[in-house]
Order: C-alpha cells, then structure tokens, then sequence
C-alpha cells in the first residue's frame, strides 16, 4: 500500500524552563527529549496506533505529524511533500488534508458557540460553499454521517446540552468537514463512560470506509488499540521500542518492555491466570535519559552492551520492528 | 458474620433542580477479609455509597433511609464523635484522584503523622517512626518520609495514601477508583500491592470502580449499580462468567478484551438517565433491547436466583 505519512528521524526537544537562580548561575540548559529519533510510514487507509505510557512522547509526536510544534529535527512527508518546508497558502491548503480529534470534549469545544457554529468553523477559515445554504447542507451531511440525527435538534445546541458522547461526535464531524486524508485522534474515548465508548469507535471505523480516512490513533489503553488498530507501535521515553501488525504484536511481543505493558492490561475475566511478570521501577527521566537502551534499568535481561549502546530499530520479522540488543544478530 | 452490612440506603440530594436520587435502596455486605467491588458508570452513585458509609455526606445531601451496619452496630444512630473514631480507626479511604489529596505545602511524612496522632495517644517521634515503616510497607523509600508530594511520582503518591490509609490499622478500606489516572503499569503495581496488603493484614476492601477488568482481578463479590440502584449482586467468577442482567451483559460485552483482540466490544445505546426524573418501572428499561410493559411500569426487585446470584430484572427469575 501507498505511504500516505513518512517520518524520518523526528525529534522534539523541549526547553526546561528554570527559575532566576539557574539561569544566573548556570549556563547549561536542560532539555526534556519528548520525541528523541522516531521513525515510521502510515499506509493510506491504515488505523495506526502509537501506545504508550503517559509521557512517553505520543501525543507530542501526533501533534509533530500535523505541524502543530515545530521539530527539531527530522522530517515528515505527507504523500511525499515535507510539511515542515511548507509555508503560508501552501500549508494552509495542506493543514485541510489533516485534522485532529481531541481527548476532552468538555474541553476541545467552545462553550459559547453553537453546535452549527462549531462546525461551521472550518467552513469559513478556508472559504467553502458559496453560501449559507450550501454551508448548511454540508453541516447537515456531515451531522448525519455522525448520527446526530435529526440534524435541526442539534444545530442551535450549546456543548453543555449535549452528553460527552454526542460532544465527541461534534468534534468527529469538524475534523472530517474538510474532507481531510488523515486524522490523529487523540485518546478520543478515554474521557467517556465506558458504555458508549464502543459506538465512538465503531463510528471512527465507518467513517474511515465512507471517506477514505487514514488515523493515527494515540492512546495508553492496548485493550481499545488492540481491537481498532491495523498496527501498532509501542514507545517508551521518546523512542520506538516496537513496532508491527497489531495481532503479531499483542500475541507475540517481543521487546521486553511491550511484553511487561501487556502484562499489566486488566483483563475481565476473574479466572484469568497469567504468566507473573515482575515490574520493576518506574520510568526513567525524559531529562537525562538512560544510556544505552532506555528501558536497561527497568529489563529483566539487561546485558552490559544494553547499558552502553543504544539499539537499532531493526525488522525482525516480515514488517515486525524492535529496539532491543536481544533480537540483533 | 459480615463485617459490614448496608441495609436500603437511600441517599438524597436536595437541589434547587429537584431531588437527586443518587443512591435509592441498595443493599449489599462484605465479609471479613474479602473484596467488594462496586462497579457501573460515572453518575451511578458509587461515590455516593462510599461518602454516605464514611460518614461524609454534607448539604445539600441527605441519607433519609436505610442502615449501615458495621461490627454489629448501626453507625447512622452514631453521634458525631462515636462516628470521629470509627473514621480512619475502623474505615478509611483511599480517594478518587488521590494523586492530589496530599497538602503540597506539607510533607509526606507530617501528613501521615497527623492522622496517627488524631487518632492514637502516642508521642510525634513515635508516630513519625509508625509514618515511616508505614511507607516501606508499601514499597517507599522510609527517607523519602521528609519529601514533599510534589517530588514523588502518581504512583508513589497513591502508595503514599494507601500508607495513610492503614495508618490507624483500619478493618475496612474503601477504594473510590484508585487506580484511574494512573498508568497501566504503576495500575498494576498498586492493585497487587492492594491485594498483598489485604492478605498480609486481613484487610477488607470495598473497591469503587467503573472499569470492570480491574474489579475482575481484585474482587472476590460484585455488584453493578445503575442509576442509583443494584442491578446484580454476585461472586465475581458467576457474576462474570454468566451475567444475566443486560445492563451486566451490556457492560461487560463493551469493554475490548487484549486477550481476545479480535472481538467487536457493543456498545449499550442510548444514556444514563438523570436521577432527578428516573425512569419509571425498571430504570434500565429505555436502554434496554427486550423491556417490556412490565418493564415500563412495575419496579424489578433484587431476586435470587440461585448461589447468592441475584438480580433485579423481570425477565429473570419470573
């Protein structure tokens, strides 16, 4: 399948902000490496998930992918286009072909519009329908794809009429208004009761098949990712531990520190014995991160080359990728 | 015997809006040492149960039935001070977003001391020292008694409540979600360190939570509350492997499993109501596929169905 999204070594530092002391008295400045040389394709079509703890880097680089943060380093192609020596129009008419889908939809949506306003938004930034009617049958259309239905009961609602599950689904409809190619969704259920989560996802699905949509899906939770996503990579400190076809790498882990997150996935099933994996520590500081292997201090198998050198992201398998000294020859 | 008893506890809330029925007659007991999880979605009443057992129910909030019986005694007929050294002595709490219920202008280790001389007639060097083996017990450095909250990461702060927590040797400890903001895998090293703790020490434990894989691994009985109400009380093991009510079923059936990836998880359609106008006849009844008129007009109550398995729904048990 097409590449849709390239990255190549993309790195984000982030200055560490100091207090008046410090910066008098010390001149070197401290960086948090919050994505530190990650690199993947995303397929046209693709649900790609990224996985990992909380700051370990995912949702800085889902912001990286549409240029919402400047990099540091690196690359990002978007069908082939390097989006970060965009500039002016021409990002403007690249930033319709990506849009986002915010964890909080308390948050994400302005409390003094209007669900038509809301949505309508995008409409008016890159000047669609050439008026108001046309605007408003796309609205309609695009309430209707998001089951808000029927359309006039929603169009003059304020966000705090609506339950958490309908406010995704507006969010939903002003991220794909534009007909974008690519979408990060951001942990999109994890603010909502678990009873509805189940129809958000199945909406994303049905969405993706009727307008042809490409995510990136971010999320901490491998029990959703494992049942969304066509593949997943897992990090740990700013850094691609694995990566591989969502199956492949949920059955069969191979990195130590994938096999240690699924192991710790609750399961709903009280009879359910698993193999004790023993977790040790917690995670290092995206400061100054561990030599060698970030995740050494953590590994049960930790070698003294671990401790040293850093591994390389090598395919092990047929499109199966892992960061660990274990598995290079 | 159990060591608590909850007998129809309604609790109210008297807003300007109308009546909140937030906890409307749910009854349930835990026994000595084991593990009771109390699960549904956010808005259920869970917290709710868990305040009103505590004692900590404030205006506009009312319990207007019902009894609470621990160690054999109603402690909705206890006075103020009665109540004072059952709190924390006999039953504390562990709190929903325990990550900020420390004083961060305190210590760790002040903070924790406090609670002990409240309670217990011992000098502060005493209690400083009962602070400090209090955290190596749950895995923290006894050094670190001198830090304050902010230089100690999520999951030590929970392990630090959870010290606090057992301070004052309680038989009880109400958990209100204490797991939720944390990362999957400091989860799991808090849940086992809950659960050897609760073997070590003979603790009970009645665990509030809306995510039923963790109540899975911890709990040894059940219940799932809907609005307001007990749909299904039962050992964790029937009350999974065979869930009748279909809000259980429902709920269950949403959560995606990693064991089995490949499996669609169902959403329940349709919301929560609102506890201020609940349904009439069963409150599940306008989300649910099979209601019937029965289910629209008569209230189902809690039957046993066998086992100890109850449920409350007019299509089981007749």
């Amino acid at each position: 399948m097409d590449p849709l999204i390239r990255v190549e070594g993309l790195k984000k530092l982030f200055p560490v902000r100091k207090g008046l002391h410090s910066m008098i008295f010390s001149r070197k400045a401290e960086y948090v490496h919050a994505v530190d040389g990650v690199s993947f394709t995303i397929s046209k079509g693709e649900i790609f998930g990224l996985a990992g703890e909380s700051g370990c880097g995912k949702t800085t680089t889902g912001r990286l992918l549409l240029r919402l943060v400047e990099p540091t380093e690196g690359s990002v192609y978007f069908e082939g286009e390097d989006i970060f020596s965009l500039s002016g129009r021409e990002l403007m008419r690249k930033r319709r072909e990506m849009q986002m889908i915010f964890q909080d939809p308390y948050k994400s949506l302005d409390p003094k519009k209007t669900v038509k306003d809301i949505i309508n938004e995008p409409l008016s930034i890159h000047k669609i329908g050439k008026n108001r009617r046309e605007k408003l049958e796309i609205i309609y259309e695009m309430l209707e794809a998001v089951k808000l239905t029927p359309p006039e009961d929603y169009l003059f609602k304020y966000p705090h009429e609506l339950s958490g599950g309908e406010r995704q689904r507006v969010a939903i409809a002003r991220a794909i208004i534009l007909k974008p190619k690519f979408i990060v969704a951001d942990e999109p259920v994890s603010m909502l009761d678990v009873s509805i989560r189940a129809s958000i996802l199945d909406l994303m699905i049905e969405l993706k098949d009727k307008f042809n949509l490409t995510y990136l899906y971010i999320t901490h939770d491998l029990s959703v990712a494992s049942y969304l996503c066509n593949k997943l990579a897992i990090m740990y400190l700013g850094k691609l531990v694995e990566l591989g076809a969502t199956l492949d790498l949920v059955k069969d882990p191979l990195h130590p520190y994938t096999k240690m997150l699924i192991s710790a996935v609750p399961v709903p099933d009280p009879t359910y014995k698993r193999e004790e994996i023993r977790i040790r520590g917690e995670v290092g500081n995206p400061i100054n991160p561990p030599p060698g292997c970030r995740f050494h201090p953590r590994c049960p198998f930790a070698t003294d080359k671990c401790r040293e050198i850093e591994p390389d992201f090598n395919e092990v398998k047929d499109g199966h990728f892992v960061a660990c000294h274990l598995f290079q020859s | 015997m159990s060591l608590l008893e909850v007998n129809n506890l309604k609790t109210y809330f008297y807003t300007l809006r109308g009546v909140v029925r937030a906890v409307d007659g749910i009854s349930f007991h835990i026994d000595e040492g084991m593990a009771f999880g109390l699960a549904g979605e956010s808005g259920c009443g869970k917290s709710t149960t868990a305040l009103s057992i505590m004692g900590l129910i404030k205006d506009p909030g009312k319990i207007v039935d019902g009894e609470i019986v621990f160690e054999g005694e109603d402690l909705l007929k206890k006075t103020k001070e009665e109540l004072n050294q059952i709190r924390w002595k006999k039953i504390s709490m562990i709190f929903q977003g325990a990550m900020n219920a420390f004083n961060p202008v305190h210590r760790v280790g002040d903070q924790i001391v406090e609670a002990i001389l409240y309670h217990e007639n011992i000098s502060r060097e005493e209690a400083w020292e009962k602070a400090e083996k209090l955290l190596e017990m749950v895995g923290i450095d006894p050094s670190r008694a001198k830090n304050y909250p902010h230089e100690f990461s999520g999951g030590m702060k929970q392990r630090a409540m959870i010290a606090m927590a057992l301070s004052c040797n309680p038989k009880l400890v109400i958990a209100d979600e204490p797991t939720t903001a944390l990362d999957v895998i400091v989860q799991k090293q808090v849940l086992d360190l809950m659960k050897e703790l609760q073997k070590k020490l003979k603790l009970s434990i009645m665990l509030i939570s809306h995510d039923l894989s963790v109540i899975a691994q911890m709990c040894d009985s059940v219940a799932i509350m809907y609005a307001g109400k007990i749909v299904e009380y039962a050992d964790a093991i029937s009350l999974f492997k065979e869930p009748q009510h279909p809000y259980s079923k429902g709920l269950i059936n949403s959560f995606p499993n990693i064991l089995n990836p490949g499996k669609k998880p169902e959403s329940i359609p349709g919301q929560p109501p609102s506890l201020i106008n609940p349904p009439p006849g069963c409150r599940f009844h306008p989300r649910c596929p099979f209601a019937t008129d029965k289910c629209r007009e008569v209230e189902p109550h809690l039957v046993n169905i066998g086992n100890k398995h109850f449920v409350a729904c007019h299509l089981i048990g007749g």
